[in-house]
């Protein structure tokens, strides 16, 4: 899904774009970013590993390696290069994702585009819900003053880190422009919720800097119908086995086909409408035994 | 004839009350050493060699003369004694603070009741002396247009005699001297607090002038510039940024200080070299203001230094009492978030020292008893510069941390106690242990093994 809208979006700009990210040890984002994106200028941060396990894990020379925190290597990359930057972190939100955020949106130039993936529960430290007066504890002036009392509950909590998030990507934007000539806005994209593998309950959100005076429609986000929504997107894929996919595939969108597909009891209703949702945007995954 | 007219005019006494009111008689003295540096300022603004400004201060009278270059007769005339800068008055082409018209007179009026203002410059030598209750109501009889009887109405001018010879002043400059002094001054005057006070002041906020060769006594002892200063070596180096916001030329330099005096940690900010902000720890300077945390004693080593200048003070953000900053101000809003974009690596850097647990102090001390200083002044003409080429921006660059003490710190806590002594010899002898710290460790190290945890 976010390659599909980085395709779409990135040859409107004409221009060399970088990447950033954290690459970890398999530079998935990396791999694709470069093969689909032909995006030549690479940086991954990681904390944690010796920088030579990194640099031997890098599948490709054009990926610099930069260990250490966020926060300390993302002042060390020039930024106001056009970029992606997609920072996937680890945990739950937290003050230091909205430093780096900061740091890059006074930075980052037009068609920049920005994304953050986290744990989308907020709790604290034993494992309760925030609170609205915990949550302004350990916020302060990045909680909206009108947040609702039950913000932090899991039905919640996406709404609230999209209001925070989105809040201070706007507000930083706006006191950067008050030195620049060319004035800067943000428009959100990626609002979305879906679950890891391992059963984490992750959020994702992001959008691109323009100069004010371009018209957002040019980007032609119609036909995504996860782009920009005020709630948020919910991925959920179906439970589907190659064979099942494939004859899924051959009966999309043909009522009689998908019914008797439901009637001879190989799939749900629930698992087609599903499968509809996201099926453009599913990678292919198979066990190999090598 | 319009009968319509409802007369708006202040009252002289009222005005005087009011301009008064918001300021202190510090900065009123602070007030008078400004327009004694412009005049320095427009003699050489580089360097003040040669330069003085002698302040004497006692019971009965306030006194300030200066060897600044005095004003002309024209300046007295159009500007220095009207109460408000003309629309059509020059641009003030020389990097000073005084802007609003009201400096030197509120100053006076704040301090007593008869003043007098020499100033000797090129040809032109004069002498304003004014009783304050006499000019308060002091009239004039005027016809205004369409009307036939004259109208009496308050007298604001001021008179002045030309000196052939005589006055005190035989070089060119300027002295000013109170008498009659306002009770509530005699009393402070009196006080040799108030006066080590003023010293204290005027050190920390003319501390430019005073580091570029101006020499100010105050009762005739001389004074020194107070620094401010930042850490500066190739593994600490401060953040920078520089540019310029409608005519007014910004530099933002930030990183670390001192350790040990928290008052010390903050943003200072100069306008045109004068100290207007300082060690401030507010929302003012972008503390607590989105992911930017309030102050906090870890937070002790910050500095940063804001410099503004621009050769048309009226564009300076300052206020009239030039004790802080119109935070409503386009320029230093557009400036702030540069601010704020300085703080955040320090402050994270901060917060990891502070991870470093009982070793933190040390570590601080190290930091600043191993690494070179900077002061204000000499970082504002500092360039910053990577193989010659001037950089505009720089982010801060921090001194290495052990992260293997932070680590360890992280996963840690302390476990404290009290238990009864003569046990605790005890069970140490016992334990061989060297000390009651290493008692804890062994008896928790113990439980743990026989509890098989």
């Amino acid at each position: 899904m976010l390659l599909s809208v980085l395709s779409r979006i990135i040859p409107l700009f004409q221009q060399e774009y970088q990447y950033i990210g954290f690459g970890g040890l398999s530079f998935t984002d990396f791999k694709m970013f470069h093969r689909e994106l032909h995006i030549n200028q690479m940086f991954s941060i990681e904390y944690g590993y010796p920088k030579e396990k990194l640099e031997f894990n890098k599948p490709y020379s054009c990926i610099q390696i930069h260990p250490g925190r966020s926060i300390d290597e993302l002042s060390k990359i020039d930024l106001t290069k056009p970029s992606i930057i997609w920072l996937d972190y680890d945990g739950c939100l937290n003050s230091d994702i909205f430093e780096d955020l900061e740091i890059i949106f006074n930075r980052i130039p037009h068609g920049s585009i920005y994304l953050m993936s986290c744990n989308r529960q907020m709790r604290n430290g034993d494992n309760q819900e925030y609170t609205k007066s915990e949550l302004k504890e350990v916020f302060g002036p990045l909680v909206p003053w009108d947040i609702e009392d039950k913000c932090c509950v899991d039905s919640k909590a996406p709404y609230t880190i999209r209001r925070m998030l989105e809040l201070d990507c706007i507000n930083t934007i706006k006191d950067r422009n008050r030195m620049l000539e060319h004035r800067l806005k943000f428009e959100p994209i990626f609002n979305i919720t879906y679950e890891e593998y391992r059963g984490a309950r992750m959020f994702t959100y992001g959008g691109v800097v323009l100069n004010e005076s371009f018209n957002e429609k040019l980007l032609h986000f119609e036909e995504f119908d996860f782009v920009g929504t005020p709630d948020p997107y919910k991925i959920e894929i179906p439970n589907l086995t190659y064979r099942e996919a494939m004859a899924l595939n051959q009966a999309l969108n043909i009522e009689d086909e998908e019914t008797l597909l439901i009637s001879k009891k190989i799939l749900k209703e629930e698992d087609i409408r599903k499968y509809k949702k996201c099926y453009k945007y599913l990678p292919n995954f198979y066990d190999v035994r090598i | 004839m319009n009968t319509n007219v409802i007369e708006g005019n202040p009252t002289k006494k009222f005005f005087i009350e009011m301009i008064t009111r918001d300021i202190s008689i510090e900065d009123a003295i602070v007030d008078l050493l400004d327009n004694s540096i412009d005049g320095a300022n427009r003699i050489n603004s580089a360097i003040y060699d040669g330069l003085w400004i002698k302040l004497t201060i006692n019971d009965k009278e306030f006194s300030i003369e200066d060897n600044c270059g005095g004003f002309s007769l024209e300046t007295a005339k159009k500007y220095a004694f009207r109460f408000g800068r003309p629309e059509d008055a020059p641009k003030m082409r020389n990097n000073t603070v005084g802007r609003f018209g009201i400096g030197m007179k509120r100053s006076l009026f704040k301090i007593g009741k008869h003043f007098s203002v020499e100033s000797l410059c090129g040809s032109d030598h004069f002498l304003v002396d004014v009783n304050v209750e006499e000019w308060e109501k002091k009239t004039k009889t005027v016809t205004l247009p369409g009307e036939d009887t004259p109208t009496m109405i308050d007298d604001w001018s001021f008179n002045y005699h030309e000196l052939d010879r005589g006055g005190a002043l035989q070089n060119d400059g300027t002295l000013i001297k109170v008498t009659s002094l306002n009770p509530e001054v005699q009393d402070l005057f009196s006080d040799t607090r108030f006066i080590s006070e003023l010293a204290e002041d005027i050190q920390r906020l003319l501390n430019f002038s005073l580091l570029r060769g101006l020499q100010i006594y105050l009762n005739g002892t001389a004074l020194e510039g107070k620094k401010v200063e930042l850490l500066i070596s190739d593994e600490c180096m401060p953040y920078y940024d520089e540019g310029e916001v409608r005519d007014v030329k910004y530099k933002i330099v930030a990183g670390l200080g001192e350790i040990g005096e928290p008052k010390k940690s903050g943003w200072y900010i100069y306008c045109n070299d004068r100290l207007v902000v300082e060690a401030d720890e507010t929302t003012m300077t972008g503390w607590g203001l989105s992911s930017i945390p309030k102050w906090h004693v870890n937070h002790v080593m910050f500095r940063g230094i804001l410099y503004l200048d621009s050769q048309e003070t009226m564009n300076l953000p300052l206020t009239t009492t030039k004790k802080g900053i119109d935070t409503t101000s386009e320029i230093y809003k557009a400036i702030l978030p540069r601010m704020k974009d300085a703080m955040i690596n320090i402050l994270d850097y901060l917060k990891k020292i502070s991870l470093m647990g009982d070793q933190a102090n040390s570590y601080r001390r190290m930091l600043c008893d191993t690494t070179e200083r900077a002061s204000a002044v000499e970082l504002k003409s500092l360039s910053f510069a990577v193989n010659g080429e001037p950089l505009v921006h720089k982010n801060f660059i921090s001194p290495p941390l052990d992260e293997d003490v932070i680590a360890q710190k992280k996963n840690t806590v302390r476990i404290a106690y009290d238990v009864n002594k003569s046990k605790a010899n005890d069970a140490k002898h016992h334990a061989e242990a060297s000390s009651y710290k290493e008692l804890g460790s062994i008896t928790f190290d113990y439980y743990l093994r026989m509890e098989d945890i």
